[in-house]
């Protein structure tokens, strides 16, 4: 059908070449044409960075136009199909355009003939997102690391910093970045190796702690509580493994793990029955907004050899945050029903919503390529599947603090390496056409060889040096551990 | 007289300077050859903005940069020797300026730093960018040194130093200290206290500030990078005094400045009168050097390496006859090339064996060894093993264009297109390796079966199919793996049959050669023959019947037994009187062990 078309076009330039000889008198073309990344009919916050893009199709000369119902459109002219849209222009433009629909018109020239494009649309919303993102750039390795940092990117521009870089602490590993409900002043993350501990940054102050579940030893994936008190963290015992074929790559599993609290005041870690039970896998600890519940998944222990076999089902538990004292369990979402495994819960901030990952067995979703977003509504426990997913998998996700946006891992590209995808959630829960983090250079991705790990949305810049935290991470810890 | 002998002496010296070049050449061109290839291949330049800035993160990142850069053109040998050796010139021509400018005459104080960087550049670990930055800080001294209007030497200075400190990071301070010392011991301004304060005062300040706004660096790297903060032990010397060198001569010219009497004779009585003394010193010193540094064992194994990644199998083999003594690493890429020339079975025995574990290169030790020990799993077809060794080998020693080639190579073969096109992205963006990506690319597009590509097609007919769990390194229990997959998969048989007999298994070699339906039709290879002969004297026969020996191995058999027989109770002396006959016999290494060990 594409290559119909295609004739279609040369034929109809053929025949009208002696009346197009600039791209305001270009023939249509009855399609919209190739561009990388995919922005085409995507909904993008008003202050995002601009949608720099590449021209797929073959051509001399290329000129872009990029309007809206209001102020003053911006053309782009490009020898190679690379779009660079100037920022200040771009700015101006999405800005009055909140709430509309841009129209991408592209021309190309070929063999001295122009053609135009049917447009893209893109489509403005009217919230803006969290103008940071956090991340961790890392090679998307089996075992080994070397350098590896936590970066902030600026989503209204391209700038990217480090937050933090293990070369400036033995090039350890760390992990888990977190944030209370997208708040850059209050956030940790876990330092590995020779400087093992927790880097806790909060009421200003920055601290280094071990915090550590008895002989469960220390405590992997957090949550803060809203009130900023408490942080829910997993401890487990991780046992990793590799396939010897190709469509499966690592096996990640966990042989023990509970959910323990940590109250950061006191330095104490504390737990109940149900968040630690012998019998069963509990992880992933989320709260709901109004830290009157932590979401979990929770699984069965099972041997290693059946690790196909490890389902977990959405479970959550009521807290009483002043008394720090849980209550009763309640199922969110069964693998009994949905023959799948959860992982990954996440709370919209109107509490109305889980997102969660489905896979078809285990937690570890960003080596499962059949792991996939799903919503919960929690209030009538009703499961969707929102069309943000692919073939790839699609895993760790954050809510923006307004709750209309969603930012993603999805290894979509190629496969293999990580790529932050945006995508925009109504009002009435219907998540829209993710697009890929843009970059200053649209070819970015193409060459980039490190993975964007757990992309957290923050309401401003972290205002955290790599130097400050190399200087803490290298530091002893405040409460070393006996 | 004295003006024309003067005359031959400085035309003697710069003959001997330029024939010292010439030496220098050829060290690097064919002694230090695979040092140098290994440095190309240990790195990926890219012509790709994002690449760029990603050097501009730290100081002395452009001599970093401009330092892959010229390192990409080690691919070729003697271009490698001819961009070493013009360093090393450049060097030795910059600091002769620098020395005639504080006074000192003679041509072997100006050497002397090439003399060091030439055993710095001896290292396979030592990057090219490093002398650059040191040439650099030279130039600018020497310019420096040259101005004489205070004020525009100043102003210089201070631009020219913080520039030099963006350029060459920590490499400034050698231009840095030089202009404090010049300024204090060399000239009379009655500022001098003043400026080389100021030096002091940048020299202190500057990286600290950089370091604290500017750089992703730590407190000490603001001052150093990229000078390596670890050397093999006896190159962190020699660095020392590469960076020592232009402040310990201006102090050495100032003190025979201050004292010229005493030092001139004190020189004279040492070296100055007896010329031949002199020469053979400098020879010493000129030579002796390099070749100290030399390091013919890694030379070795580096051309194994290199010609293991040609596929010049004969070439590694003799390197491994030329490497002395044992070595894990020559022992691994000895073995791969006899199974590469179908010769495993013939001729194992004649080069050194450390047991079955020279078979195998463990992957979990330091990072060299993913870089050379992921060869294997590939040329065993065992793909995901392979692509797996390559991708730790890149996260673990950065982009390569052996790791990228390979991970290419093993993600078309498990028919993972956009995986593959993303390195071929990589590889397209250097100068050497895009028109391999332009080959392979093609491949992108034609996704016919059976695959276009011989080599690739073979690979993919021995995909492993049963899954199982990888560990960390190969080991038997992988190749029993792929050879249930595969039965005629002969790579994988080889060094299975090879492991059993370093093993000093018999029994389980004869039942699994007993498996293989062509063992009983064909001629056994010598060491299987060898090893049925043992199994036969061992136990009567029974168990080995059916498999052809032969005269020749039976004869030399007969020949072993008695030999044993006369050294029974001595085996120390057996070893070494039977190692010239039988030393290169499975018959030996069951008895004795590995002929060299």
């Amino acid at each position: 059908m594409r290559g119909l078309s295609a004739c279609t076009v040369i034929v109809a330039l053929l025949f009208l070449s002696g009346c197009s000889d600039n791209e305001t008198s270009a023939v249509s073309v009855d399609r919209e044409p190739e561009i990388s990344p995919d922005y085409a009919g995507v909904t993008i916050p008003p202050n995002i960075a601009p949608l720099n893009f590449s021209v797929l199709e073959k051509a001399d000369a290329y000129v872009v136009k990029i309007h809206g119902p209001r102020g003053k459109a911006v053309s782009v002219s490009s020898k190679n199909g690379v779009v660079r849209i100037p920022l200040g222009k771009w700015k101006t433009l999405v800005s009055e355009n909140r709430e509309s629909d841009l129209s991408i018109d592209i021309s190309t020239k070929q063999q001295g003939l122009w053609g135009r494009y049917r447009s893209i649309m893109v489509r403005i919303a009217a919230e803006t997102i969290d103008p940071y993102l956090v991340y961790r750039l890392i090679e998307p390795g089996f075992v080994r690391w070397n350098t590896m940092g936590i970066y902030q990117r600026n989503l209204e521009t391209f700038e990217e910093v480090p937050i933090a870089l293990n070369e400036l602490s033995g090039k350890n590993c760390m992990n888990c970045h977190s944030f209370r409900q997208n708040d850059p002043s209050t956030m940790l993350f876990h330092v590995r190796g020779q400087f093992a501990g927790t880097v806790i940054y909060r009421n200003a102050k920055l601290t280094k702690v071990n915090v550590a579940a008895g002989a469960m030893g220390p405590v992997v994936y957090p949550a803060w509580h809203p009130g900023g008190k408490y942080v829910a963290f997993s401890v487990n015992k991780i046992v990793q493994r590799f396939h010897s074929i190709p469509e499966k790559t690592i096996e990640v599993q966990d042989t023990l793990s509970d959910v323990v609290l940590y109250n950061v005041e006191t330095d104490r870690v504390s737990s109940c029955s149900a968040l630690s039970s012998g019998d069963r896998l509990e992880t992933f600890p989320c709260w709901a907004p109004d830290g009157r519940r932590l979401y979990y998944c929770s699984a069965p222990v099972v041997s290693p050899d059946e690790y196909d076999k490890i389902r977990y089902d959405l479970l959550s538990i009521a807290f009483d945050p002043d008394k720090q004292e849980f209550g009763a369990v309640d199922t969110v979402v069964s693998s009994e029903k949905t023959g799948m495994s959860v992982s990954f819960p996440r709370i919209s901030p109107d509490g109305r919503f889980a997102l969660i990952c489905m896979s078809q067995y285990g937690n570890f979703t960003i080596w499962h390529r059949e792991s996939d977003l799903y919503l919960v509504n929690i209030t009538t426990g009703q499961l969707s599947k929102p069309h943000i997913n692919s073939p790839q998998s699609e895993s760790y996700h954050s809510w923006s603090s307004n709750g209309r946006w969603i930012v993603f891992s999805s290894r979509r590209t190629d496969g293999r390496f990580t790529r932050p995808y945006i995508a925009y959630f109504d009002e009435q829960g219907t998540a829209h056409k993710p697009f890929v983090l843009p970059q200053e250079d649209p070819a970015f991705y193409s060459t980039f060889l490190k993975s964007y790990n757990l992309p957290e949305l923050v309401t401003s810049r972290v205002r955290l040096t790599p130097r400050e935290l190399g200087a803490v991470i290298r530091s002893k810890a405040e409460n070393p551990t006996d | 007289m004295d003006r024309m002998r003067g005359t031959t002496y400085a035309g003697l010296t710069r003959v001997a300077v330029a024939l010292y070049f010439v030496f220098i050449f050829f060290f690097f061109a064919v002694f230090n050859k695979f040092h140098l290839i290994y440095q190309e291949q240990t790195q990926l330049f890219l012509f790709d903005r994002n690449y760029f800035l990603g050097f501009l993160s730290k100081p002395g990142g452009l001599i970093s940069y401009f330092g892959a850069f010229c390192t990409q053109f080690f691919a070729v040998s003697w271009l490698a020797a001819l961009l070493v050796t013009g360093a090393v010139l450049a060097i030795y021509a910059l600091v002769k300026l620098v020395v005639r400018s504080i006074g000192l005459r003679s041509a072997v104080w100006a050497l002397v730093p090439a003399v060091l960087i030439v055993a710095l550049q001896s290292s396979a670990t030592y990057p090219l960018g490093n002398t650059l930055g040191f040439l650099i800080a030279l130039a600018f001294i020497a310019a420096y040194m040259r101005i004489k209007p205070i004020r525009i030497r100043v102003g210089f200075g201070i631009a020219g130093l913080v520039l030099l400190y963006i350029a060459c990071g920590g490499y400034w301070l050698v231009s840095a200290s030089a202009c404090f010392m010049h300024e204090l011991l060399f000239r009379r301004s009655k500022f001098r206290f003043v400026i080389a304060g100021a030096y002091a005062v940048l020299a202190a300040c500057a990286p600290y500030f950089a370091g604290r706004h500017f750089y992703a660096v730590g407190f000490a790297g603001s001052w150093t990078n990229p000078i390596p903060s670890v050397l093999p032990v006896p190159l962190g010397f020699e660095l020392f005094f590469v960076l020592a060198y232009v402040p310990f001569l201006m102090a050495v010219a100032a003190i025979r400045e201050a004292f010229p009497a005493k030092v001139k004779v004190a020189a004279h009585s040492e070296i100055g009168k007896n010329g031949i003394l002199k020469a053979i010193l400098s020879a010493v010193i000129l030579v002796g050097l390099p070749a100290a540094a030399y390091d013919y064992k890694s030379e070795c194994i580096l051309g194994m390496d290199h010609y293991a990644q040609t596929e010049k199998w004969d070439r590694v083999l003799t390197f491994a006859k030329l490497y002395p003594g044992v070595n894990r690493l020559v022992t691994y890429y000895a073995n791969l090339a006899l199974s590469k020339t179908g010769r495993l079975g013939d001729e194992m025995f004649a080069y050194p064996q450390n047991g079955s574990a020279g078979l195998f290169l463990p992957c979990d030790a330091v990072p060299q060894d993913l870089f050379f020990g992921g060869d294997l799993s590939y040329h065993l077809s065992f793909v995901s093993a392979a692509y797996r060794f390559a991708f730790e080998s890149m996260v673990v020693n950065g982009p390569t264009p052996r790791s990228l080639k390979r991970l290419t190579i093993t993600s078309l073969i498990n028919r993972d297109y956009p995986q593959a096109q993303k390195y071929l992205a990589v590889l397209g963006k250097t100068l050497l390796y895009r028109t391999w990506a332009s080959r392979y690319s093609a491949f992108l597009d034609n996704k016919q079966e059976p695959f276009p590509d011989n080599e690739l097609a073979e690979k993919r007919r021995f995909a492993v199919v049963s899954d199982f769990w990888l560990e960390d390194n190969l080991t038997v229990k992988h190749l029993d793996k792929l050879l249930q997959d595969h039965p005629d998969n002969k790579a994988a048989l080889d060094y299975y049959l090879a492991y059993l007999l370093l093993d000093k298994d018999i029994d389980a070699f004869l039942t699994k050669l007993g498996l293989c339906a062509e063992t009983k039709t064909a001629l056994l290879p010598i060491h299987y023959q060898e090893a049925v002969l043992m199994y036969r004297y061992a136990y009567g026969g029974a168990g080995a019947e059916g498999f052809a020996i032969a005269d020749q191995v039976n004869r030399r058999f007969k020949d072993f037994v008695r030999a044993i027989s006369l050294h029974k109770h001595d085996n120390d002396k057996g070893a070494s009187s039977m190692a010239a006959e039988f030393g290169s016999t499975y018959w030996y290494y069951l008895y004795f062990g590995s002929r060299i060990s």
